[in-house]
């Protein structure tokens, strides 16, 4: 690679880690495996750089790869049973379950895995849904069709909750 | 729907610092794919040495085809036939095959009405490493008392070899004459006598010889 090319990632992997760490964490629903997911996709990025740079923007085709990153780990879920660094954070993680948002990323984590990658990337990454046909690999009716049915899911998964929480 | 889509939208989370140098990742990367050029360049280095510095004949080493197989079986059946005159009741069967090496079993009835049996081994050059060398037969002299080595015109030698045990008193017992056909492009001819009748030296010979006993390379 070129040193041009490689200073074009490196710009790039410190505009977009906190993005695609978000809409991994969207995903998955944990951070650290949101920053594993996030790290592994940068490096496979960086081994095709120079041609998907010749391509046009590339923020689609990180997405692409994350998600297949996260699907990937999700057929392996023994995989994250437990932390294997050794390592003891410094300070704790925040917890996703503060504010408004908590119940809502408790009930997205109980919504199938391509539903919940079409909510997450036409609502919460806010993506039109060509380009989230583009990450899908699937025509845009599919992916109304299954952001659809995410919401519909999700909206079930909530309603239930709310449900228990009133008995 | 709206509602909940709106939501989605506004999602707050509360995000912990980036846990890693994204610089540190690209050096990362970039060690990762050097590494990994590196490796494939010497898997191919490697795989060109290995075609260039190995012999033809130890590159491959196929199991010979039941047509090929067929044909040794129809041309040992000739060579039988002609080097026993009024040889009655032939029957060859396969007695194996591997890479470029396959035996057959031969029974039959002389014309005298004795049967007798013996098995033979075709080997091509690529399964040479599987037979001991020419000069390491007729070395056992107590097991061997008769060996000699006999000079094939155009190249190669022929070894016919006469094992014997001792009995219990100590007296030889001969078990049979086997041959051993070395050819100069490294193919083997193998014959081992039964326990029953055996070919005799000159029988043996013609057998062992006929050209078309041998495996393409």
């Amino acid at each position: 690679m070129r040193a041009a090319e490689d200073a074009g990632f490196r710009e790039f992997a410190a505009a977009r880690a906190l993005a695609l760490r978000r809409t991994a964490y969207l995903l998955c629903g944990d951070w650290h495996l949101a920053e594993d997911l996030v790290q592994l996709t940068l490096i496979k990025l960086y081994r095709v750089w120079p041609k998907i740079t010749r391509r046009g923007p590339v923020d689609n085709y990180a997405r692409q790869v994350l998600l297949r990153c996260w699907l990937d780990e999700a057929r392996r879920p023994w995989r994250r049973r437990e932390r294997r660094d050794g390592v003891v954070p410094d300070q704790p993680s925040p917890s996703p379950e503060t504010g408004i948002s908590g119940p809502l990323l408790r009930a997205l984590a109980e919504v199938p895995p391509k539903q919940r990658a079409a909510v997450v990337l036409r609502y919460c990454a806010d993506l039109p849904a060509a380009e989230v046909a583009q990450v899908l690999r699937c025509s845009e009716g599919t992916v109304r069709s299954q952001a659809a049915r995410g919401l519909e899911t999700l909206r079930g998964v909530l309603e239930q909750s709310a449900e228990r929480s009133a008995w | 729907m709206t509602d909940l889509a709106t939501r989605l939208r506004d999602v707050d989370l509360a995000e912990p610092p980036l846990g890693f140098d994204t610089d540190e990742l690209a050096d990362r990367a970039a060690r990762r794919v050097r590494r990994r050029s590196a490796t494939v360049v010497l898997a191919a280095v490697v795989a060109l040495a290995a075609l260039l510095v190995l012999p033809v004949r130890e590159r491959v080493a196929l199991v010979p085809s039941l047509a090929e197989q067929s044909r040794i079986r129809s041309a040992l059946a000739e060579a039988v036939t002609r080097a026993l005159p009024g040889v009655r009741d032939l029957a060859l069967s396969p007695a194996g095959a591997g890479p470029a090496r396959m035996s057959v079993t031969a029974e039959f009835v002389d014309a005298g009405g004795r049967p007798g049996d013996f098995r033979l081994t075709v080997r091509g050059a690529g399964a040479a490493q599987e037979v001991v060398p020419a000069g390491g037969l007729c070395t056992w002299t107590d097991q061997v008392p008769h060996c000699v080595r006999l000079p094939q015109p155009g190249g190669g030698v022929l070894v016919l070899s006469e094992l014997v045990y001792k009995d219990v008193d100590g007296n030889p017992v001969p078990v049979g004459i086997n041959g051993f056909l070395y050819r100069p492009d490294g193919s083997t001819v193998i014959l081992t006598g039964g326990l029953r009748l055996q070919l005799t030296e000159e029988q043996l010979t013609k057998v062992i010889t006929d050209p078309a006993l041998a495996l393409p390379q």
